[in-house]
């Protein structure tokens, strides 16, 4: 009998520990224009903040707004066209330059002024003149950046570089390895809903999850990086026409093209590339491109959803 | 077998009797806490404002990076229900109930977090 009472007490310790490990206590780090929720199921708060730290970091490295003491920025090469920069921005940098190839001209690393013309306008609700929106087309197709053995990077062109489209994934990358490091199986690094990186959940089990822009459809999933791109957040109706962040390569045009695309794939910082990019394509050029990254999309365009068979 | 059951089941009593105590104390921290315990963090940047229970209404005002904001507390949810900032996206949110769908008004670089201690489903985009 003394061997069964034994027996109870790993079975009501366990309980408790499975109460308290569904509690993931979040912590939060606001870089990149969005707030970061970061639960460790099974890491500690040490931890949940030095990631927190990381993500700010990355933040002003690659914030093309602000300059930071002690600190070359994205902002700062942009200003002095040719810089000295620490290892973690040239690593970054070279990752960039690696998707941009990679999407075959579809992808730009310099659209940083077209991207500031449009905002500027659109908040102020009309749209930019025709010629400034072909000048600052132009001078984004005409830059390009070469990075030398002793990490100087140089701006060639007149183009400002723009990580907007890339930063989160990247970002989320860099966490992966220090997770990774760490040997933690069960977290949620959740970038502003847009980017997230998913281990198991706090059951050791799949995630629960929904598009923001169509309730009705939910998947689970697990171990894996998501890139969602949407227009809801910050889009614009002028003149009965919808517009948003996401500009063609072809024309510098912001108007939307669709409301959404999603991708889950092993690697955030090309997932965060190619949604971006499919948001710019008419719609079966979208989808094939999609398709032809991970077999888990979808994808949302005048209230009509479509997602791969794997997603469904 | 019968005999060692006869001979001790006042024993075998007391552990069913434990082993259901224990899982109704888990059921019971485990799913009124849901219910009762849910709080929203209020930050601006990387500074934590406010963290606020969700069970009693309350509306109270911020200073938020480049402006003010009213934050509102009704049936559990919370919403930002005035800013000063110029696209609005964070008013017309409206409440926000459950963890994984954060309010964020870019403008004046606060977020609201609810934090029910569950994540049961995340919105994405």
């Amino acid at each position: 009998m003394k061997k069964s009472l034994l027996l109870l007490f790993p079975l009501i310790l366990s309980l408790f520990s499975c109460g308290n490990s569904g509690g993931g206590k979040a912590t939060v780090g606001y870089a990149f224009d969005t707030s970061w929720e970061i639960r460790l199921y099974d890491g500690d708060d040490a931890k949940a903040q030095e990631l927190a730290s990381l993500i700010v970091y990355y933040g002003k490295l690659f914030d093309s707004y602000n300059s930071y003491k002690g600190l070359n920025n994205v902002y700062d090469l942009n200003a002095s066209r040719n810089l000295e920069l620490n290892d973690d921005l040239i690593d970054a940098l070279k990752v960039a330059l690696e998707i941009e190839e990679e999407c075959g001209g579809a992808f730009s690393l310099y659209l940083g002024g077209l991207n500031s013309l449009w905002k500027e306008n659109l908040e102020n609700g009309v749209l930019p003149p025709q010629d400034d929106i072909d000048s600052e087309l132009a001078k984004a197709k005409s830059t390009h950046l070469t990075i030398d053995e002793e990490g100087i990077a140089s701006l060639i062109g007149e183009g400002q570089l723009d990580l907007g489209g890339i930063g989160k994934g990247i970002v989320l990358e860099e966490i992966k390895k220090r997770i990774s490091s760490w040997g933690l199986n069960r977290y949620i690094i959740n970038g502003g809903t847009s980017s997230l990186l998913l281990g198991k959940n706090a059951q050791n089990a799949d995630f629960s999850l929904y598009l923001n822009d169509y309730r009705s459809f939910s998947f689970s999933s697990s171990e894996v990086s998501l890139s969602c791109s949407s227009i809801s957040m910050q889009k614009y109706e002028i003149d009965g026409e919808t517009y948003s962040h996401f500009i063609d390569l072809d024309d510098g045009s912001a108007k939307a093209k669709a409301t959404m695309a999603l991708l889950l794939g092993e690697d955030a910082a090309r997932m965060d590339a190619f949604t971006t990019v499919a948001m710019t394509l008419e719609k079966e050029e979208a989808l094939a491109f999609l398709e032809s990254k991970s077999n888990k999309y979808a994808y949302l365009k005048d209230g009509i959803l479509i997602t791969s068979e794997e997603l469904k | 077998m019968k005999r060692y059951l006869a001979s001790h089941w006042l024993e075998w009593c007391l552990v069913i009797a434990i082993a259901l105590t224990s899982l109704g104390v888990y059921l019971g921290l485990r799913y009124s806490h849901k219910e009762k315990g849910d709080i929203a963090l209020v930050y601006r940047g990387q500074e934590k404002l406010k963290e606020v229970s969700l069970s009693e209404e309350s509306e109270f005002e911020i200073e938020g990076e480049n402006g003010y904001m009213t934050i509102k507390i009704h049936d559990h949810g919370i919403c930002v229900s005035h800013s000063s900032c110029p696209g609005q996206q964070c008013v017309h949110q409206g409440y926000v109930y459950e963890s994984g769908i954060p309010i964020i008004c870019v403008h004046n670089k606060v977020s609201i977090i609810v934090d029910n201690g569950d994540l049961s489903s995340i919105g994405v985009g």
